[in-house]
């Protein structure tokens, strides 16, 4: 049977731009039998039968995309039903070329290549939680913070129910889980939330706070003025936008 | 009234704010109170408040709140804007319009208007005040446990508040807390006018002078580099010179400099960059003499990563190294720009200092000589005369030579002698806090005299001759047994209280609040 390799062309800004160039020169020169995704979590919300399709195959598979725990819940989201028998991850957060490419030969064809794609919105940046139901214990603060309705109580289960509600970057629900079973697969600051088997709840607490201080650096004030110039910024875009707006409103009203 | 479950209700009445805020006021306009209060102590207050004024007693945690407001204000108000940080939550802004994106540190606002978060933010920062709109606890707790914030303005549900001041109150932080009026995580409102009024806010105190942790540190780093120091020592290019200086620069956290920085800051009059330098570099100075006699004494061949002076210059080259730096320790200070008066006082400070710990050195090394475990009563000694002296000399030899006064130094060796002490009983513990669980025993571990004390006196020997033989197991077994890790932490516990108590009657507010968040930093696993 032929082998068959999906790639995860992550949208967000997890993984390396040469590790993506070194896959994408690999993937379109090889006998590969190669499915490329725009973006994994983008397309669980957008292309769910799509996404259904492509990983229920028996073919025996390598998946490269982030922490394994995350794919696998990111497909148990979408309710592909798979044993991962045949399946094989490789975690791009932390492989280096080399063993990229090693793995990758290994799943070369005799038969010649085939590429499918599969694009997911553009526009959304597709950031939201997916829950790791084998920590989860339904204690529901997740849903009770979230003020974006997000997660939603259904049947003693905590679900994740409006993914497009969750706010970019926000990973504040994730933080406040007593289980550590909340994954944003697009978490750059990696461990438990990002998807790594961690499970130390002290630890992870002491890397957040770790996160948290490479964040605000050695100089508080100097990143919250940084911070301040950025919000800005968005404001200053914000105004921007409405005024060309109204020009084109006031261009519509005028008879060309 | 119990202080574990409080009643966390916030008058819904303006008027009844508005008359509890003002009594708590007036009341601390006619008893001051140097902060910092505890959380007990602001419920002591509280609950004589409430009683005496019949206020209902589900109050007393927002009347706590005024109390630590009241007690604070004037040294929030002392701290320039651009040093305060607001702290807004985001559950005041309007959830079905709002359109605003988190980052790490919370909400990205965009002031489009449609909830009050936008007005606040306009008013602080242009006052100077950095803003932040966050959810929870955990940004603002970090923000307070790095130390380097001056001060923060909070508004938060009371159940916020109330988890907050466990880390305000550990690090000592100057901040004031107002209470939202609606809980619930959604769409809470504000009192408008009380938060605009502590923004706002402005005060006068005399003499204070907040004391930045990382200004202090800063300050040091750029006394400790090759060009700096050199210019400082005597120096001209001899081999004895060049390894004294070395030592100066190689590694360590230049804590004792630090403490000595802090202080002399608190008291100076005007700071003196000669005499800052003579004097963090003169403790330093001790400081790196005692180690490399240290590592003679002990035998042992690396620290910082790298050999010491006698293994790689050879025990002789090393001594005089030692030496030479003591001298140059006490030339500092002589020939530095101070007074005669204070020179002698602080020549006082260090040689009483480098002569205790000698002594606490000498005591030791006996009781190795002798093979015995010291008892908890002469362990707790060798730790005085060792670590409490040192910070004793860092930091009265700082405040002497800044101006301050006999009292004010009695104060701060009290101090020095319980977080001292503290210090050392906290270090012996952590060797028992490995990731593995795992205890790793020192020769002088207090957890081993406490060991000791526990046995009869054959048990003791027998014991004593496996541990000589390196058999340390059974010491982790009775250490155990005997919960000697609790007992040791009790005792941690009453000397951090201790430390803190000393700090009572200190009358330079920015040194006292400083020492607190020094204890409080040190101790933040146990406090």
């Amino acid at each position: 049977m032929s082998k068959k390799i999906i790639y995860c062309n992550c949208g967000g800004d997890i993984i390396g731009d040469k590790i993506k160039e070194t896959v994408n020169n690999f993937l379109y020169t090889e006998k590969v039998d190669a499915v490329q995704l725009s973006d994994l979590c983008g397309l669980c919300v957008s292309e769910k039968k799509d996404i259904q399709k492509i990983f229920s195959s028996s073919q025996p598979t390598l998946i490269l995309a982030c922490h394994p725990r995350a794919v696998k819940k990111l497909l148990d989201f979408v309710g592909v039903k798979s044993n991962y028998e045949n399946i094989s991850f490789l975690n791009l957060r932390d492989t280096n070329e080399t063993e990229i490419l090693s793995s990758l030969k290994s799943y070369c064809n005799e038969e010649p290549t085939i590429q499918t794609e599969h694009f997911s919105e553009k526009e959304w940046p597709s950031w939201y939680p997916v829950l790791d139901y084998s920590r989860c214990t339904a204690c529901g603060q997740c849903s009770d913070f979230c003020l974006f309705g997000v997660y939603e109580k259904v049947d003693g289960k905590v679900k994740v129910v409006n993914p497009k509600g969750c706010k970019n970057n926000c990973p504040a629900c994730a933080r406040i889980c007593p289980e550590t079973a909340i994954i944003f697969p697009k978490y750059k600051q990696g461990g438990a939330i990002s998807g790594t088997d961690s499970i130390d709840e002290v630890a992870e607490h002491q890397r957040q706070s770790q996160d948290l201080k490479t964040i605000l650096g050695s100089d508080i004030y100097k990143a919250l003025e940084m911070r301040k110039a950025k919000r800005q910024s968005i404001i200053k875009a914000d105004a921007m936008q409405k005024a060309i707006e109204e020009r084109d409103k006031a261009k519509g009203n005028e008879p060309i | 009234m119990n202080i574990a479950v409080l009643d966390l209700v916030v008058p819904e009445v303006k008027e009844t704010r508005a008359e509890i805020r003002g009594r708590v006021e007036e009341y601390f306009k006619q008893n001051t109170v140097i902060p910092p209060v505890s959380y007990e102590g602001l419920f002591e207050f509280a609950g004589k408040l409430v009683e005496a004024n019949s206020w209902d007693n589900k109050y007393l945690a927002f009347t706590m709140v005024c109390c630590g407001n009241a007690i604070w204000r004037n040294v929030v108000g002392a701290i320039p804007y651009n040093r305060r940080v607001l702290m807004l939550p985001q559950c005041l802004r309007n959830s079905n319009l709002c359109k605003a994106e988190s980052d790490q540190l919370g909400l990205l606002c965009r002031e489009c208007g449609e909830c009050n978060i936008s007005f606040f933010i306009q008013e602080a920062e242009k006052l100077g005040y950095e803003v932040l709109v966050t959810e929870g606890t955990t940004v603002t707790a970090q923000m307070i446990e790095s130390g380097q914030i001056d001060a923060v303005i909070g508004v938060g549900c009371m159940e916020v508040l109330q988890k907050l001041f466990v880390s305000i109150g550990k690090y000592s932080i100057p901040g004031i807390g107002i209470p939202l009026l609606t809980c619930g995580c959604k769409d809470t409102l504000a009192d408008m006018d009380w938060i605009k009024e502590e923004i706002h806010h402005i005060s006068e105190i005399k003499d204070f002078r907040l004391l930045n942790f990382n200004q202090a540190r800063a300050k040091i780093d750029s006394i400790f580099i090759e060009e700096i120091l050199s210019r400082i020592l005597g120096h001209d290019g001899n081999e004895a010179e060049k390894i004294a200086l070395k030592s100066l620069l190689l590694g360590g956290n230049r804590f004792r400099p630090f403490l000595t920085m802090l202080t002399y800051e608190a008291f100076c009059k005007s700071f003196n960059v000669d005499i800052a330098n003579s004097i963090t570099v003169s403790v330093e100075c001790f400081h790196k003499a005692s180690l490399i006699h240290d590592d003679i004494e002990d035998n042992d061949d690396t620290r910082y990563g790298t050999e010491t002076i006698h293994a790689e210059y050879g025990v002789p080259i090393a001594i005089n190294t030692g030496d030479l730096l003591i001298g140059e320790g006490y030339r500092l200070i002589a020939e530095s720009e101070l007074s005669p008066e204070t020179i002698r006082d602080c020549m006082l400070i260090i040689s009483r200092g480098h002569r205790t710990l000698s002594v606490g050195q000498g005591a030791e090394l006996s009781a190795i000589a002798n093979g015995e475990i010291p008892s908890l009563k002469e362990t707790l000694k060798i730790f005085e005369n060792k670590t409490a002296a040192a910070f004793k000399v860092s930091l009265l030899l700082g405040a002497s030579a800044g101006g301050a006064d006999k009292e004010t130094l009695s104060i701060l060796d009290k101090f020095s002698h319980n977080i001292g002490i503290a210090y050392q009983i906290k270090d012996d513990l952590s060797d028992c806090h490995g990731n593995t669980g795992d205890i790793e025993i020192r020769r002088f571990s207090i957890l081993l005299s406490m060991v000791f004390e526990k046995l009869s006196s054959d048990k003791r020997s027998s014991l004593l001759e496996e541990f000589k033989n390196g058999q340390s197991a059974k010491v982790f077994e009775l250490i155990k047994e005997y919960k000697i890790q609790d007992e040791t932490e009790v005792l941690l516990m009453s000397c951090i209280n201790e430390a803190k108590r000393s700090l009572e009657n200190l009358q330079n507010l920015g040194l006292k609040i400083a020492l607190h968040e020094l204890v409080g930093k040190i101790f933040k696993d146990y406090l």
